[in-house]
């Protein structure tokens, strides 16, 4: 028996959009890294929460940087410069934005596509084949793609490590989480030792 | 002849066409992967605010995990890709759905499970190896102690008892202190 999620327009759509899996991967990893460190019986309970807490607050940050700053600003700068360097592109210079185009995108399905495009097109559609055509949305796609996943890249990797560091911090210590937590343990632990060396030091 | 600007464009061109056409969900999570085990440990590194020591652990395990995530990205996409289209041999429209679908959980199932198992794994192997020489410092610390304790003997008591004790029983016996 073979789920029907394989096959699904829906998850086909969003596996072709990077903003969606970027989104998904890092929500993901949002859950499953903090949780297998909290999993972690070798570790001690402060060092686990601090840890996991860490680690979740980072994707969390990393998460809202890419989705609602990086990613889009990417996308529609993108497409402005494309136009202008692609200035014989024809499928560039109908719309207007990125959106406009995802819009056109997102309510047309695959069949439906190349003939609203010809029709976009006016007059000029009808020199085009259909091959062609498909092309022209391709490219128009692999723009916004390609930039998208600049812009990712950007955010998750160069971006979010700068923000996340003075944010995370004092939402750390709000939360009563301390990475000393677990030095001081250790310090205690062997304080004996260090009170033996003392003691002889000062007789 | 083509300008090298006008090739640039069309190869540009030719690029987006082929991302468009099929944009691979292991393209997006590879590429944040590779950037991460580049910039995410010189991030670590140049963090002021942490010890030196916890720097370089920082940087050497993040390094480690995006050394890890990467080729894990790839088999598990991959891996997924081939058994979808396995299983969906006989109908090409549905193939190619499941072949993107399949990639996609493959690659979910890395980032959610595999590489944090990998991960945790791969840091238990590095504590057992680390923990070797973690033991050894209170046994160091002990032998410390002790040596101090032996100098602290060898220059008091014994030598107090070695020396100065047969000299003043020799002048007592020698009846100086009675005069």
């Amino acid at each position: 028996m073979i789920p029907p999620i394989l096959t699904s327009p829906i998850l086909y759509n969003i596996t072709q959009t990077t903003q969606a899996q970027v989104g998904i991967e890092t929500g993901l990893k949002a859950v499953g890294r903090p949780g297998f460190i909290l999993l972690d019986n070798s570790i001690d309970k402060n060092t686990k929460k601090y840890s996991s807490m860490k680690e979740f607050l980072y994707q969390l940050t990393c998460f809202t940087a890419s989705m609602l700053v990086i990613i889009p600003i990417f996308k529609k700068g993108s497409f402005a410069i494309a136009k202008k360097f692609y200035k014989d592109e024809p499928i560039l210079q109908k719309f207007k934005n990125s959106d406009e185009f995802h819009k056109f995108y997102k309510q047309t399905d695959k069949s439906n596509r190349i003939q609203k495009l010809r029709e976009l097109y006016g007059e000029d559609g009808k020199n085009f084949s259909d091959e062609v055509l498909t092309n022209h949305v391709n490219f128009a796609k692999g723009i916004i793609e390609f930039t998208s996943i600049a812009g990712s890249v950007l955010g998750l990797s160069i971006v979010a490590p700068m923000i996340s560091r003075p944010l995370i911090r004092p939402v750390l210590k709000v939360l009563n989480l301390n990475e000393n937590n677990d030095e001081k343990q250790n310090n205690t632990n062997n304080s004996e030792p260090a009170k033996q060396v003392k003691e002889i030091a000062t007789v | 002849m083509l300008r090298l600007s006008d090739k640039i464009l069309d190869l540009g061109r030719r690029f987006f066409t082929i991302v468009g056409k099929n944009n691979k969900p292991t393209y997006p999570v590879i590429a944040v992967a590779t950037a991460n085990g580049i910039f995410k440990p010189i991030s670590s590194l140049t963090d002021k605010k942490e010890k030196p020591q916890a720097r370089k652990y920082a940087a050497l395990r993040e390094f480690c995990t995006e050394f890890v995530a990467v080729p894990t990205y790839w088999a598990c996409g991959a891996g997924a890709a081939k058994l979808g289209d396995k299983l969906f041999k006989e109908n090409p429209q549905k193939r190619t759905v499941a072949r993107a679908n399949m990639m996609f959980l493959g690659v979910c199932s890395a980032a959610f499970l595999v590489i944090p198992a990998v991960c945790s794994l791969g840091l238990k192997v590095l504590d057992a190896f680390k923990k070797s020489p973690k033991r050894d410092e209170p046994a160091k610390l002990n032998s410390a102690v002790q040596n101090i304790q032996i100098e602290r003997d060898s220059v008091g008591s014994p030598k107090f008892g070695a020396v100065s004790r047969p000299q003043m029983n020799t002048f007592v016996n020698r009846g100086g202190l009675k005069i």
